[in-house]
């Protein structure tokens, strides 16, 4: 007997060698019939394991080949279909049309514009205003403390005065909501 | 010389088939869909065993099959024509493979394995298989240690076993597979090797 058994490491590579093209047999495997027996019900498992494979691919029936290229044409058609409709549809009609077929995101979006004039409402009109009657003021302190105030006090201040004033003006947001949303 | 790109096989680069397959791009691009169903008939029975062999499940493969030919149609634009048209086929459906992979990242069994190929009549007819005859036991001992490979396989991630499956059950050249998968020779054996290490370790108690 040539040598030591060979290790499994080399009966893999054996079987699913790295390299292209045929490899030297080592020559223990060729006088060790322990060996070869490894080698070969190893390769022996990987060939009936690829003839598996081959043999669902060639048992598949003509109609499902068939079947299989009806679909992809038809994703095919669908799309180029879309496309040339995209193409030839101008900018502003495509969007318009988006924005209908989409009323979530239409509402979504009037909500977003509504939320954005309030909020710049509320900083324009928040250091012109006080509080009006009838609301309940934010308490704050009297103007001829201010001067003892920090900036940041200051600031506070003036954000509450705000609140009060985008309170007491509630009802005309709400007329600029649709019917639906009041 | 006919073949003198990378990654080409001889029947890939077969210079009548590219000059025609040259010619139906040319028509697909100028927007004529149905052209492109030439290259569906010739190549979908080819992407289909590639992504099966890699999947090992029929129905799988054959939405994966689809996949590939619509994102080769969208993307027929993309393609210079510097490889086969198939090398650039099978890029795509190794990245569909990949990207199929992990989104859902499969837990497989060895007895998933051997249910799925009773349910889907995958295994072939005894008749078919290739043994020596010899023993029944033998036969069972094979079909095994063949169910055991393919368990092994499907843990190897995505990219060794694309490249493994090509190499060995493709029967594709290192510089095929390097252009199937985008990396380089040395890379290609780097993994091959590596696949074929963490087999080993699969394996290891099948004596």
């Amino acid at each position: 007997m040539s040598g030591r058994h060979m290790t499994e490491e080399e009966i893999v590579g054996r079987v699913f060698p790295v390299e292209e093209g045929p490899a030297p047999i080592p020559i223990h495997q060729a006088v060790c019939p322990e060996c070869q027996q490894r080698v070969a019900k190893l390769r022996e498992a990987f060939l009936l394991d690829r003839g598996a494979v081959t043999g669902v691919v060639e048992s598949l029936p003509g109609e499902f080949w068939a079947a299989q290229r009806r679909a992809v044409l038809g994703r095919i058609s669908e799309l180029a279909a879309v496309e040339a409709e995209e193409k030839a549809t101008p900018f502003p009609a495509r969007f318009t049309r988006s924005i209908l077929h989409r009323p979530a995101l239409a509402f979504g979006s009037l909500a977003a514009a509504l939320a954005l004039v309030a909020g710049l409402t509320v900083l324009r009109g928040g250091t012109e205003t006080g509080p009006p009657a009838g609301v309940a003021a934010v308490a704050t302190i009297p103007a001829n403390g201010a001067s003892g105030l920090s900036a940041v006090d200051r600031e506070d201040d003036e954000l509450l005065r705000s609140v009060d004033s985008v309170l007491s003006d509630e009802e005309s947001y709400e007329a600029l909501l649709p019917e639906v949303m009041r | 010389m006919a073949n003198d790109l990378p990654g080409e096989s001889s029947r890939a680069a077969d210079p009548g088939r590219r000059e025609r397959e040259s010619e139906i791009l040319g028509r697909v691009r100028a927007g004529d869909p149905e052209a492109f169903e030439y290259f569906v008939k010739t190549y979908q029975r080819k992407v289909f065993r590639l992504i099966y062999t890699l999947v090992r499940n029929a129905a799988e493969a054959d939405a994966l099959t689809q996949d590939v030919f619509v994102k080769a149609w969208r993307a027929v634009g993309d393609f210079k024509g510097e490889a086969a048209f198939e090398t650039w086929l099978n890029r795509i459906a190794v990245n569909a493979v990949r990207d199929s992979v992990r989104r859902r990242k499969p837990v497989v069994s060895f007895a998933d394995l051997a249910a799925a190929e009773e349910v889907e009549g995958t295994d072939l007819p005894r008749a078919a298989e290739p043994t020596d005859g010899t023993s029944p036991e033998r036969d069972a001992l094979s079909r095994q240690i063949r169910r055991r490979i393919g368990e092994a396989l499907l843990a190897l991630s995505p990219r060794q076993r694309a490249i493994f499956v090509m190499k060995h059950y493709e029967e594709r050249s290192i510089a095929e597979i390097g252009a199937a998968t985008g990396i380089d020779d040395g890379t290609v054996k780097s993994h091959l090797f590596r696949a074929a290490r963490k087999l080993r370790q699969k394996l290891e108690d099948l004596r």
